[in-house]
């Protein structure tokens, strides 16, 4: 279960931040997420639904407990985030689109790193391996260095390190933003195990078709606020317009 | 601790199978050096015997007025003479190259001689190089003639020559061998040691920050259940790995390139190798490592604090002066270690290995090297701690 209650961020804003932004304020904080309280379940796939820049992967970054929220309180299987980070980190795996690899390190040894970080014992290392290299087909290259993989290859692996540690929280931060089709329906197929196997599973994502593929709950985020929070067909339901597009329009009060 | 073994373990496998680093970790220092003691005073020696030995065209005006002077010259090794190249003429000629130089013999230059009143010569050369071995020569070829003039002189006069030699000076310096050479030496190993310490440093600190930032594999690490203090420390200890490896490999380059040296006499080099005794090693060995901690943790930080690898690069770049700098002071004669010099970085350490190499150190001093390079190491890790647990230098841009 993730719970988040009156949660803020704000960021100092320098100078040379602002013109790269384009911002014309006058404030020298910038808030990325306002007031937020939302819970994930498990068992349930939690969608947030926003544009670039809305606030998501500060959101989700004080979830992984790599931010810290300016206000408010955010629990992870029951732990505050604030208070035991390292609890967190250790139910928790975290998936971007665009996630690094390192290159010299095979994909074998890039998951046994994480494994042996999780302080996984030997026995369980190798029969949550075997699993996910069946699982992910990577058999045939998963002693070849991370350098030479092909995209689709490297989420894979990406896919295997992240759940090496059979984690109870799934964070997916636009988990298929820049792949393939191919690459894309793998994450939309473990997404679904997460679920399959009564993970707590929340993802942020800017495309609505995958809000209507995969989720059970939904929030709408826009400039750090949200704009909508339930369960997606409640959503769906209550739609004055004919697409989810429109409907994002309408809701945030944005114009094309 | 486990993680930061783990970390560790991981970086240096990492580090190790990057090519970049095997170069400045190995290659570099150990073919540079060598390179640079063994082939540098053979390449200096090899031209300057060539410049000193090529055959030169050199012009005579007004030969008639000496033609003692001209058969000198005539009869020197690997001096052609012309006489056909008028006075005015004499800088179009240097300057086409077709004389290298010219003497003019002056009107009066015998009589000036008999009458024992300086005889003027004019040499007309290019030259913008005081070393200049043209210069040298023809300065040298009329130094002895000057001398073989004075000779006859002596003997005219009948006087002895030994009496304008009015001073016997006998130099007895009670410093030994060992000593001269060690703070001669002395003052290169620490520009040695602490370059090659930080160049050996660098490449790991930006590709394990900087780096790291840029591949995007920051963000995984930083939510596995490794500590952030867990993940510096695991990074720093790579980077101050690297950095004593390479300053070790720079000694190294440094030893086989005074085995293989041809120029430097048998004795000398007998000297060298008693003085870098296991117990002048170790002792160095433990300025190396707070200088490695030292700079791996500074460049760690600049590293961490970069957005990219090439913003990183141009931090670092102009810091690599700063730190050089400061470690040819050691090179300069005179500067000593005292207590004021003890307590400058990087200059003590370079004063100090003059001294320990030279066995002149005094162990007060030494102690206050150690407690300011523990002082600065101390701080600059403090540095890299808050840097790495700062959310806007770490997702910065």
């Amino acid at each position: 279960m993730i719970t988040l209650k009156n949660v803020s961020k704000s960021f100092k804003l320098t100078r040379k931040l602002k013109n790269e932004m384009a911002l014309n304020t006058k404030s020298n904080n910038f808030q990325a997420v306002n007031n937020v309280s939302i819970q994930c379940e498990p068992g349930k796939i939690f969608g947030l639904l926003g544009p670039n820049g809305a606030g998501k992967t500060t959101l989700l970054r004080m979830i992984a407990t790599m931010l810290k929220p300016t206000e408010g309180t955010i629990t992870v299987g029951g732990y505050d985030v604030a208070r035991n980070p390292g609890r967190v980190r250790k139910i928790l795996g975290f998936l971007t689109g665009n996630t690094g690899l390192y290159d010299r390190l095979t994909a074998e040894e890039m998951v046994k790193y994480y494994a042996d970080l999780y302080g996984l014992d030997h026995a369980t290392y190798i029969r949550r391996r075997d699993r996910l290299f069946d699982m992910l087909d990577m058999k045939d290259f998963a002693g070849r260095r991370n350098g030479k993989l092909s995209t689709g290859m490297k989420q894979k692996v990406s896919i295997a390190r992240t759940m090496i540690n059979n984690p109870d929280i799934v964070v997916f931060d636009e988990p298929t933003s820049g792949l393939d089709v191919m690459t894309s329906q793998a994450i939309i197929k473990l997404i679904r195990l997460c679920k399959a196997e009564n993970k707590t599973v929340i993802f942020s994502t800017h495309r609505m078709g995958e809000v209507q593929q995969l989720c059970d709950d939904l929030a709408i985020i826009h400039k750090g606020n949200i704009f909508y929070n339930g369960t997606y067909n409640n959503f769906s339901e209550n739609m004055k317009t004919d697409s989810l597009e429109d409907e994002f329009i309408r809701i945030t009060g944005e114009t094309v | 601790m486990r993680n930061i073994k783990i970390i560790y373990l991981k970086e240096m496998i990492d580090m190790i199978r990057d090519r970049r680093t095997l170069f400045f970790l190995i290659l570099f220092p150990i073919l540079f050096i060598p390179l640079m003691v063994v082939g540098f005073p053979k390449l200096i020696g090899s031209i300057s015997e060539q410049k000193m030995t090529e055959i030169l065209t050199v012009a005579i005006v007004g030969e008639d007025n000496s033609p003692e002077l001209t058969s000198f010259f005539r009869d020197s090794e690997n001096i052609i003479i012309i006489m056909d190249v008028p006075k005015d003429s004499i800088e179009s000629s240097i300057i086409s190259e077709n004389i290298d130089a010219a003497v003019v013999i002056s009107d009066n230059f015998e009589n000036d001689i008999q009458n024992m009143i300086p005889a003027l010569i004019e040499l007309h050369y290019r030259s913008s190089d005081d070393m200049d071995a043209l210069q040298k020569r023809l300065s040298v070829g009329l130094n002895k003639y000057a001398n073989i003039i004075n000779k006859t002189r002596y003997e005219q006069l009948s006087l002895n020559e030994e009496n304008f030699t009015p001073l016997n000076i006998q130099h007895n310096n009670i410093a030994s061998q060992k000593e001269i050479m060690g703070k001669l030496m002395g003052g290169w190993l620490p520009y040695i040691f602490i370059l090659y310490c930080f160049l050996g440093a660098m490449y790991p600190a930006l590709d394990l920050g900087a780096g790291e930032k840029e591949r995007r594999t920051l963000e995984t690490i930083l939510v596995s259940p490794a500590s952030r203090m867990e993940i510096l420390l695991g990074k720093f200890g790579v980077v101050t790995t690297f950095g004593i490896l390479s300053s070790l490999m720079g000694l190294m380059g440094l030893y086989i390139g005074i085995q293989f040296s041809t120029e430097l006499p048998p004795t000398v080099q007998k000297i060298i190798f008693e003085m870098l005794n296991i117990k002048t090693i170790a002792t160095v060995m433990t300025l190396i490592i707070p200088v490695a901690i030292f700079l791996g943790a500074l460049l760690l930080s600049l590293s961490i604090y970069s957005k990219t690898f090439k913003e990183a690069q141009s931090i670092i770049g102009p810091l690599n002066i700063l730190i050089i700098f400061p470690s040819i002071i050691g090179t300069i004669p005179g500067v000593e270690l005292t207590t004021l010099t003890a307590a400058i970085p990087i200059v003590n350490i370079s004063l100090a290995s003059k001294e320990i190499v030279a066995g002149t150190i005094q162990i007060p001093l030494l102690i206050e090297v150690y407690l300011t390079l523990l002082a600065m190491s101390a701080l600059s890790l403090y540095l890299a701690v808050r840097m790495f647990h700062k959310e806007e230098v770490i997702f910065r841009g």
